[in-house]
């Protein structure tokens, strides 16, 4: 797959990037390519980067039993690495075939460090993201909101 | 066998006593934390390493120990003796850190100096239990969770110290989301943690870059013993957001802290010897470090619930506890911390403010103790 900066910018958490902020953040993104059954990330497990969904279906699983699917472009999977250090705080597994980035969680938070402009638009986007995956959950949204 | 048993006596198994297997294993464990639990590892495992160098038994006088004067060890330990190593790691601090969180919102920059209040009080409490002014200093600034203003302070002040504080201050750095969430969640109520952070304000280039000037200026001429540190982390900053200069940023912000990092961390580690490291001083020095370190914490929260009573609209008391250094990490913990009572309340931004600023904070607080002790 290859990652330039029109892929970058579809992608919701980015779309709000100036072409110099998006510059900045290439280097730090790299495309996989995910098998049905690929375990992404486990609980619990020593966390070191999240996943942006490209493509493919994968279902997100807690201890606790709660688990829910991610399809849509954008979507991320581990994102709470970069607030939680240490560990991951979900279990992801691919349910089909699908491409995602992967971002290295210390090289993003020193990006962020270094472009306070650049982290603020990103955890704006975050925050929207989480708000509505919260609500789903909860059953207050559809799928397509 | 005579010969046999002379080359048995030359072995580091000969030489070695209990106290070097304990650091052997201490030194193990700095590496598993940093590789498998990714705590600081761009620290432990060099320190770690370090730890394994340093307690491997040699005869004396063949010039291999750290305190050999004529080791190759001793010379790369003079970075660290000297103060050399620290202000060069604020250089390629500065030159990573973008400040305009902190301009954004001025009064964040309190937070960072309310938490080094700690210092003081640890300060105090080392001189009653007996500890040197100099070496009380030296134990005081472990709370300012900045390793680097540890070492330089303890090598200009109290330099057979600076293996127990070294460590001490690395390992409460990477223990940062243990130690930190109690004493924020003990000090704040569900309704504090819950508030929200305003948007901040686009701070302009020009801010940007006439900041490290004015910073350099005024923290200086406050307490002009910090010079080597903040002289350093400002210009930095400065070849940072000149633009014209980015070249010499990102020198300094990859190789040149880089390779300071791995001289420093394994330096450090290997100066813990376990007959100069393994005494009941260190262990001293490692709870009055941990009590540094809750202080400071305690003091940002604290401080930042006194502004609340003030500013409106009021600040998030959780973001007090980013006012130890640590950077990124103390300001993840609040990010953590307050995303327990709101999972869409996002203060890792916020929170970079009063924890850059902590850097700062710290650097003043070693200048003004250095100055006191000068």
């Amino acid at each position: 797959m290859h990652i330039d900066f029109q892929n970058i910018q579809e992608i919701n958490i980015f779309e709000d990037l100036s072409p110099e902020e998006i510059d900045k953040i290439l280097p730090i993104i790299h495309p996989v390519k995910i098998f049905e059954g690929e375990r992404l990330i486990r609980q619990g497990d020593t966390s070191q980067m999240f996943y942006i969904i490209i493509s493919g279906n994968y279902m997100i699983h807690f201890k606790d039993g709660r688990a829910f699917t991610l399809h849509k472009k954008g979507d991320m999977i581990g994102w709470t690495t970069v607030a939680g250090p240490f560990t991951y705080h979900e279990s992801a597994v691919a349910l089909t075939d699908g491409e995602a980035l992967t971002i290295p969680v210390e090289e993003f938070l020193h990006l962020m460090q270094g472009d306070s402009d650049l982290g603020n638009k990103i955890t704006r986007k975050v925050t929207e993201i989480v708000r509505k995956r919260i609500a789903f959950v909860k059953g207050e949204l559809t799928e397509e909101e | 066998m005579e010969l046999l048993m002379d080359f048995f006596t030359n072995t580091g198994f000969a030489l070695a006593d209990y106290r070097n297997f304990i650091m052997i294993g201490i030194g193990c464990i700095f590496i598993y934390l940093g590789i498998a639990k990714h705590y600081e590892p761009l620290l432990l495992v060099p320190i770690g390493f370090g730890i394994l160098v340093g307690n491997i038994p040699v005869f004396k006088g063949l010039g291999l120990g750290i305190y050999e004067n004529n080791s190759v060890l001793h010379y790369l330990y003079l970075g660290v003796t000297q103060g050399v190593y620290p202000p060069l790691i604020f250089l390629g601090i500065g030159a990573m850190t973008d400040f305009s969180t902190l301009l954004a919102r001025p009064v964040l920059m309190l937070l960072g100096a309310a938490a080094q209040a700690g210092i003081f009080i640890t300060f105090l409490g080392a001189l009653a239990l007996g500890f040197s002014p100099n070496e009380a200093a030296s134990i005081g600034i472990i709370g300012g969770a900045d390793g680097p203003t540890a070492i330089f302070l303890t090598a200009a002040l109290a330099k057979d110290l600076i293996g127990p504080i070294a460590v001490a201050a690395y390992s409460y750095m990477a223990l940062v989301p243990v130690i930190q969430p109690p004493i924020m969640r003990l000090l704040t109520t569900r309704k504090e943690r819950l508030i929200r952070m305003e948007e901040p304000r686009t701070v302009s280039k020009t801010e940007k870059m006439i900041f490290p000037i004015v910073a350099l200026l005024l923290c200086c001429f406050i307490a002009p013993a910090a010079i080597p540190l903040l002289g350093m982390l400002c210009f930095g900053n400065l070849l940072k957001e000149a633009v014209v200069t980015e070249r010499l940023a990102v020198t300094a912000r990859t190789a040149v802290i880089d390779t300071v990092t791995i001289l420093l961390g394994l330096t450090v580690g290997a100066s813990t010897q376990a007959d100069v490291f393994l005494t009941p001083k260190s262990v001293l020095i490692f709870v009055l470090g941990a009590a540094s370190f809750c202080v400071a914490t305690a003091c940002g929260l604290l401080f930042a619930k006194f502004l609340n009573l003030f500013l409106r609209p009021k600040i998030n008391p959780l973001l007090g506890a980013a006012g130890v250094s640590a950077v990124p990490d103390s300001a993840r913990v609040v990010q953590i911390v307050g995303q327990q009572e709101d999972p869409t309340n996002f203060l890792l931004m916020h929170a970079m403010a009063p924890n850059i600023s902590g850097v700062i904070g710290s650097a003043v607080a070693a200048g003004v103790l250095w100055s006191f002790m000068m």
